[in-house]
């Protein structure tokens, strides 16, 4: 395994939608090993995006344990190829990225998902999240799609802070 | 070594103002780094960060200037500023919070909360007021973004808000502002 240098923007892979992964091996699972290790080397970071590494395919993986405990979500969640089947509600939070270091911005997000795609080992997975999970969710999704917060505040003068 | 200055310039609001200072701006060889503007009722008002490699000081900008300040009436001033100023974010830090506030409209509510927040050394990062029409007459609101130092107790400036809004008969919420790191 190994830690890999994450992505700041304008890097253009990071505004390019990813491609879907064609089939999962013995080669996405070290890609996907070495986004966690790298996830839980960045200090805070509850969740990492393929393209934040360099890799443009659509996989995720998220621990959102790391901020707010084990006992209110799931823990440690890989998703390749993941879709958002359902949300609903609207909570706006302020969110830090990796790949954008030096400003926060207010987006809003939905405070439900269900994401479905396919674990590690291939299998069909469906999660339904809610609170900060589901924005995770919604924020590596968005990097999948060459989005990132800065595309989603409304305001920059209200809605983008630079980080202290 | 790159040189940085705050331009300020306020005036009649009027179309023409920003090309007018950008210009001047660009002639002058530098750079702008960030800026921001805003308007309220006639009055314009906007404040920029510009940088350059070139030596020149806040009294060439001054000429350079002088035929905005006649023809658009604007009142401009130029600080460079100190080199220990120039890379550092924010001289303040704290925990982000946002305090609302709403009430009927009387003279000293944004004195009073303010003055509340300097004592206990909370610095204000964002404020806005507005007078929106109420049924029983105008209603006032406001809200101000702070960073509160980690020292402050919070559950203490909360009581005195408390104390606030019984004596003035306003409405005051405080919430921290979540911050999430993806």
């Amino acid at each position: 395994m190994a830690i890999l240098p994450v992505l700041k923007y304008p890097h253009p892979i990071l505004t390019s939608p990813s491609k879907p992964v064609a089939e999962v091996n013995q080669e996405i699972r070290r890609i996907v090993d070495n986004m966690i290790e790298t996830m839980y080397a960045s200090p805070g970071c509850v969740g990492l995006a393929a393209p934040q590494v360099g890799c443009g395919l659509r996989i995720f993986v998220m621990d959102v344990s790391r901020k707010i405990g084990l006992n209110k979500n799931r823990g440690l969640v890989t998703f390749i190829n993941p879709v958002i089947v359902y949300s609903e509600g609207e909570k706006m939070i302020r969110e830090g990225c990796l790949s954008i270091p030096d400003f926060l911005g207010n987006v809003t997000r939905a405070r439900r998902t269900i994401v479905r795609g396919l674990s590690p080992e291939g299998e069909e997975l469906e999660i339904p999240s809610q609170g900060l999970e589901a924005i995770a969710v919604q924020h590596e999704v968005d990097h999948l799609n060459g989005m990132l917060f800065i595309h989603r505040v409304s305001s920059l003068a209200t809605d983008l802070v630079r980080r202290k | 070594m790159r040189k940085f200055f705050a331009v300020t310039a306020m005036g009649k609001d009027r179309p023409g103002i920003v090309a007018g200072v950008s210009k001047a701006l660009f002639n002058l060889g530098t750079n702008i780094e960030d800026s921001s503007m805003t308007i309220l009722r006639s009055e314009f008002a906007m404040i920029l960060i510009v940088s350059t490699g070139q030596e020149i000081k806040a009294s060439d900008f001054e000429n350079r200037f002088r035929e905005l300040t006649e023809t658009l009436g604007l009142f401009i001033s130029i600080n460079e500023l100190p080199e220990n100023e120039i890379r550092s974010k924010k001289p303040y830090s704290g925990i982000p919070y946002i305090i609302s506030v709403i009430g009927t409209d009387k003279p000293g509510i944004v004195y009073r909360i303010t003055e509340l927040l300097a004592l206990k050394r909370v610095n204000i990062t964002d404020l806005n007021t507005k007078v929106v029409p109420g049924q029983n007459g105008p209603v006032y609101t406001m809200i101000i973004e702070v960073d509160i130092p980690e020292h402050v107790d919070v559950n203490l400036l909360e009581g005195e808000f408390s104390r606030l809004e019984k004596e003035m008969a306003i409405d005051i919420n405080i919430k921290e502002i979540e911050v999430f790191e993806l």
